[in-house]
């Protein structure tokens, strides 16, 4: 039985780092050591392992940055935050702190651990991956909505279609602002006939696609619409499992990766969040096409806002933030020099907390 | 003397048609035929005895016969240049599309680029342009086409999508005037008195939102110099008197804008600030009457448009009867001067609006952007003029995805397409859904006799 070794950086143990690992640990032909930064407080980790349900196949250990690197397969990077939404001022005003150390741990293993998976446990994906990628140019981080196949089969539930299992759907978009492109129950495709669901109807009439997105994110990319999405289907989380990597098993999981051309048209290394095909050591994402102009208009801002922020951020530019602040929806009333305003007094408590 | 033929679709034009009968008049090296047509066949007669008065005159160098054709065909036909200068419509539906929008709070100063007008002027536009582009495929495939209208980025593209083998390019002149004035930067700061045609810029973006991130004069780099211009003037503007603003007329600005966007972005918006402000956040310079003054630019009524119309074809009759004098002088366009270069009788580098092959590498690939271009004998290869700034970068894609969005519009024959895509104009982003569909029903009621192309969509 083949060994594994996992490293978990940063400095913070949430419950979705219990969830990715046991996803890891349920694999019963695989063996995991798992290295966990001695920057993680002892006392923390102690309470982790305790969640955990790890048999005796299993080690966990804590140690260096360095040591955990050491032949490490998987990186798994865990930083504290608390945005309300992954985009928009709140997310930026928060994301020098995060985004800093997401960086600098990316440099590290990208350095140290050139062949390892990096996993970042973040609720600022798109933002997170965007540095990373720009930071490292790995092709192989990866990210999980674990909310996402909830708000696909709220969307099934609202067609008025039959719970199937699997529920076959190719997603596309940004992390965190993704959309339905195609989506079968069976032999039914939802966008294949007319749809006689009124309430669905009109998401269609508006948008040509079906969002996967929180309510919250909507409600910030398209703040005057006051349009309700249907709510997630409970406790069907989606399968963070990325065993496969490791068995050779093969699947198909939504998840976000650098576009290397999956999204036809959008910039290489956007992080694109769509059907991957997962196999040993290898990710390849599944050919997702286009989305609907009007969305891929809305995408275009968020991930240039993105990487301006990415840019301000690695930068220490005023100016980059400045024009993040400036394309930024909730500021579309303001003047150009109350945004100037508004980013300073952010930019000067950035660099204030930067000297302390 | 090169003879050769031109064919000038909306040859009945009251302005650019006699600004290149002029041009034409001046240049000693060119001659031949230009077959005016315009589907106001008076129009285009009566420009053709201005143009051969042009000629008899004792200045004329150019030896240039004006006929009127009466089709596309008899026009294109031998046909070694097109040139295109239409207005998709009428001054009556500008008036809706331009002024209607002013109860929504939103003013538009030129009205035929971007924003609500620019996208129903694109809606009239685009099945015009496709009989246009195919009567070029049918009858003069290998000629050069210069187009002149606007929307112009769109006029350009619907060319290319039609006809993707087309050898078509769009002119503007406004980068021209951004040159005039940093040509007074240099003046201003050395001392230096230069031809504003001699400034080195690298222009970079879509028409009417171009910026400059490189400008020179031999060895002066002017862009330092620009940032000390714009300190000095950002309040003030170029004009000498406070006031002067008010009296440049109806198309004419004290280029606040421009240094406002200079001083944020360091970049040099290299259009008119009438031009610029129609691509950006309402909230920055359209924000109401007060906010417009202090900005110092005029919007140009479309009854301003009307007037000067009446006045030229007024003007035009009395040429006709003998009654007035024709003059000639040169139009500062580079017309001429490009079909002198794709003759081969000279080398030109200009600006001009092509699809985009990599010249500007952080844009969309095919779509039509505004860069240098260097002309030869029956070429025009754009200049790779590397990345665009930033923030230029974004809000163009904004308008680049938003043509996109009308394209389709007109590919699928469905206007619910165009009235997203109003929705997500930067100008109108701040209305709610209601309001667009409110506006978009307004106006699509007025200006529905041009829209026969589109099946659907017309009620939502």
């Amino acid at each position: 039985m083949k060994t594994f070794q996992c490293a978990i950086l940063g400095n913070s143990l949430s419950s979705e780092v219990t969830n990715w690992i046991q996803s890891l640990l349920y694999e019963d032909q695989l063996t995991w050591q798992i290295a966990v930064s001695l920057e993680i407080p002892n006392q923390d980790y102690q309470t982790w392992l305790l969640s955990l349900k790890m048999d005796a196949r299993h080690r966990s250990f804590q140690a260096t940055n360095r040591e955990c690197l050491q032949k490490a397969d998987i990186v798994f990077l865990s930083v504290e935050e608390a945005a309300s939404i992954p985009f928009g001022i709140d997310t930026i005003s928060q994301s020098y702190q995060v985004i800093r150390t997401y960086v600098d741990l990316g440099k590290m293993v990208a350095t140290q651990a050139p062949d390892a998976w990096i996993v970042p446990l973040t609720s600022m994906r798109a933002l997170v991956m965007s540095a990373l990628w720009k930071a490292t140019h790995s092709q192989k981080i990866i990210s999980i909505d674990l909310n996402f196949h909830e708000r696909v089969l709220a969307w099934e539930s609202a067609l008025g279609l039959e719970a199937v299992q699997p529920l076959r759907y190719v997603a596309l978009g940004i992390p965190d602002f993704s959309w339905i492109v195609e989506a079968t129950n069976q032999d039914q495709s939802w966008y294949g006939e007319p749809i006689k669901n009124q309430f669905v109807s009109t998401w269609l009439a508006r948008f040509r696609a079906l969002p996967v997105c929180s309510q919250g994110v909507f409600d910030y990319v398209y703040p005057l619409y006051s349009m309700k999405l249907p709510k997630p289907i409970g406790n069907t989380r989606t399968n963070l499992s990325l065993a496969s990597l490791f068995t050779g098993k093969q699947t198909l999981r939504t998840l976000a990766l650098p576009n290397t051309g999956q999204w036809k048209g959008f910039p290489l290394g956007c992080p694109v969040e769509t059907l991957g095909l997962v196999r040993l050591n290898q990710v390849q994402p599944v050919y997702a096409g286009t989305l609907p102009e009007g969305v891929t208009i809305q995408s275009m801002r968020l991930y240039d806002q993105m990487q301006l922020v990415v840019d301000a951020i690695l930068g220490d530019s005023s100016q980059r933030l400045f024009e993040a602040m400036a394309l930024d929806r909730s500021n579309l009333s303001y003047t150009l020099d109350e945004i100037r305003e508004r980013s300073n007094i952010l930019f000067e408590t950035w660099m204030k907390y930067k000297s302390t | 003397m090169k003879k050769i033929k031109i064919a000038y679709i909306g040859g009945g034009s009251r302005l650019w048609a006699r600004n290149l009968m002029s041009d034409m008049a001046l240049e000693k090296d060119l001659g031949g035929e230009v077959a005016l047509y315009d589907i106001v066949a008076e129009a285009a007669k009566n420009n053709a005895i201005i143009g051969n008065n042009m000629m008899a005159k004792h200045e004329a160098l150019g030896d240039w016969r004006f006929t009127c054709a009466s089709s596309l065909e008899e026009a294109l036909t031998f046909a070694d240049f097109v040139l295109i200068s239409i207005l998709p419509g009428t001054f009556e539906e500008m008036r809706h599309y331009v002024h209607d929008t002013e109860k929504w709070g939103l003013y538009q100063t030129v009205g035929d680029t971007v924003g609500p007008a620019g996208i129903f002027r694109g809606l009239i536009m685009m099945p015009m342009y496709e009989v246009i582009a195919k009567a070029i495929q049918s009858y003069a495939p290998k000629a050069w086409v210069l187009n002149f209208t606007n929307p112009m980025t769109l006029c350009v593209q619907t060319l290319y999508n039609v006809f993707p083998e087309i050898k078509a390019f769009g002119n503007c002149h406004e980068v021209f005037f951004v040159q005039r004035i940093l040509s007074r930067v240099l003046k201003e700061k050395t001392g230096l008195d230069i031809p504003y045609h001699d400034i080195r810029i690298n222009p970079l973006g879509i028409n009417h939102f171009t910026w400059i991130n490189h400008a020179t004069y031999d060895e002066y780099d002017i862009m330092p110099m620009y940032q000390e211009f714009v300190e000095q003037y950002h309040d003030i503007g170029l004009l000498p008197k406070e006031d002067d603003w008010k009296h440049v007329g109806p198309f004419g600005s004290a280029e606040k804008v421009k240094l406002d966007l200079f001083h944020h972005f360091q970049v040099i918006a290299a259009a008119g600030d009438r031009h610029l402000v129609e691509f950006l956040p309402h909230a920055w310079y359209l924000n109401g009457q007060d906010q417009i003054d202090q900005n110092k630019f005029h919007l140009t009524k479309v009854q301003t448009r009307i007037d000067i119309m009446n006045r030229g074809n007024e003007s035009a009759i009395r040429i006709r009867d003998g009654l007035e004098e024709v003059s000639i002088h040169p139009s500062g366009e580079d017309g001429i001067e490009q079909i002198k270069a794709l003759l081969g009788l000279t080398e030109l580098i200009t600006n001009v609006n092509m699809p985009n092959l990599g010249q500007i590498s952080n844009l969309p690939l095919g779509h039509v952007v505004e860069t240098n271009a260097l002309f030869r004998k029956d070429s025009v290869r754009p200049i790779m003029s590397g990345e665009m700034e930033p923030f230029p970068a974004t809000i163009t894609k904004q308008h680049i995805l938003t043509h996109q969005l009308l394209w389709k519009a007109y590919v699928e024959k469905d206007l619910s397409f165009a009235r997203e895509a109003l929705g997500y104009d930067q100008v109108t982003m701040h209305l709610s859904p209601d309001q667009i569909d409110a506006m978009f029903d307004e106006i699509i009621g007025h200006i529905q006799p041009y829209l026969t192309h589109y099946e659907r969509g017309i009620v939502r």
